[in-house]
């Protein structure tokens, strides 16, 4: 298992905090989830929030992850998915390949085992990198690459991130792996004073334990 | 075959979008949802903040009444509209028991509004057209049949922040509302004690697909958008 995997984030949402804007971050990270339509007119939130990146790009804090415009590794959901329902990676990464960000959506990891979801397990009691390697699998689709971008919706801890990583070092030996969540978590904050906060931060493995930084 | 049926006399029938009732539609929920939506009572229920499907057989067992009882008591405390089926045994436990708390309450029928079934639930349906909200997505006219159904547990998944299963067999209509709520990402919750029977194999498979054990009613209250914004106000 890869030891230690370079990430960068977009949003950020405080799951305790109760302030209005971080009322309307837990919210968006709700639909983000069911996809469900946000805005006036509606409009998809990965749609809305890939725009969003596009339009914050300028700075390029994040750009160490898209400048060699990568193909793009939606993250497998902790449970399995069933037939025609939503994959929120799959469809974040789709947006930003609509946005010109990446070059293409490459599904080639693959959730066999459910794994419990981070988002409603205690703390001591959230699976470990090494349950999330073991439930993973990679399928090679395409030759090997210069750089492969993992995209997920959420990051808590960086546990699924590390181990989808090395299953995809497995399949792609000489590309480089990075990974981008969408948003991330602030778990010891009460609230949160914005919710765009692009970070290019790191995800080691100590022990049997992901640690994230920031 | 079609099915006979009681008849209720319905004051006033509204024709709805579901599109617009919903603030829009994803590709995924337009996929299921119906074309129209036919209600009869407060609409303003199809807005509420927390709108929790609590549904299972038709043939109840007492245990599964009693459950039915602690889990709508918990969820009308803290002002959640309780869905349900308007079929006979746990649904109709569901409507009865929030009437009894003081609670609001949406029947999903698999019948047009004219019609009841079972017909024993005739004077609960014309209850909750006046005091509730009773939705249908077939026409006056449209037969009864068995496939009316589980069309309708869809319809109740999308119209529904969560839905909880009390208890089903293997065979029960129910389950298509469980696998359309998983389908749709939405919570789907399961008593624990349906885990217990052994002789049932899918409430294990749905877990593996995202359902969650239900223990304690406070599980559900998290996963609800209670004193969030609207998803219209959510764009940053």
């Amino acid at each position: 298992m890869l030891s230690k995997l370079t990430f960068g984030s977009f949003l950020i949402y405080a799951p305790r905090g109760t302030s209005e804007l971080s009322n309307k971050a837990k919210q968006f990270v709700r639909a983000l989830k069911e996809e469900r339509l946000i805005g006036v007119p509606p409009q998809s939130p990965s749609a809305y929030a890939a725009r969003r990146l596009s339009e914050e790009r300028r700075d390029g804090i994040l750009e160490e992850l898209f400048e060699t415009n990568p193909l793009l590794v939606p993250v497998p959901r902790s449970s399995l998915t069933v037939e025609g329902g939503i994959w929120p990676a799959y469809n974040i990464a789709s947006a930003l390949v609509g946005q010109g960000i990446g070059a293409t959506v490459l599904p080639c990891l693959q959730r066999v085992k459910a794994v419990p979801k981070s988002a409603f397990a205690a703390s001591r009691s959230r699976p470990k990198p090494l349950d999330h390697y073991e439930s993973i699998t990679a399928v090679k689709m395409v030759a090997d690459r210069e750089q492969l971008c993992l995209v997920d919706d959420v990051l808590t801890k960086g546990a699924t991130l590390v181990a989808a990583a090395s299953r995809l070092q497995e399949a792609y030996p000489r590309a480089k792996i990075v990974a981008f969540a969408l948003v991330r978590t602030l778990g010891f904050v009460e609230d949160i004073e914005r919710i765009v906060e692009p970070v290019i931060g790191t995800i080691t493995i100590r022990g049997d334990e992901a640690v994230r930084e920031p | 075959m079609a099915v006979e049926n009681a008849r209720v006399a319905p004051n006033e029938i509204v024709t709805l979008d579901p599109a617009q009732v919903m603030g829009g539609l994803n590709e995924y929920e337009k996929r299921h949802a119906p074309e129209q939506l036919f209600a009869c009572g407060d609409l303003t229920l199809l807005r509420a903040p927390a709108r929790v499907a609590v549904v299972g057989s038709r043939k109840a067992s007492l245990p599964g009444r009693k459950r039915v009882e602690r889990l709508v008591s918990g969820l009308v405390e803290r002002g959640v509209v309780i869905v349900s089926g308007l079929a006979a045994g746990i649904d109709t436990a569901a409507h009865e028991e929030t009437l009894k708390r003081g609670g609001r309450t949406i029947a999903v029928l698999g019948t047009p509004l004219d019609e009841v079934h079972p017909a024993s639930n005739a004077l609960l349906q014309a209850r909750l057209m006046r005091s509730g909200l009773v939705v249908t997505q077939f026409p006056i006219g449209h037969p009864t049949l068995r496939s009316n159904f589980p069309r309708r547990n869809r319809t109740m998944a999308l119209l529904c922040h969560a839905s909880v299963i009390v208890e089903a067999g293997e065979s029960s209509g129910t389950l298509s509302q469980g696998w359309e709520a998983l389908r749709l990402n939405r919570p789907l919750f399961i008593l624990k004690s349906v885990f217990e029977n052994s002789e049932l194999t899918w409430p294990e498979e749905m877990r593996t697909y995202g359902a969650q054990v239900l223990e304690d009613v406070e599980q559900i209250v998290d996963v609800l958008p209670i004193g969030l914004p609207p998803l219209e106000e959510v764009a940053f």
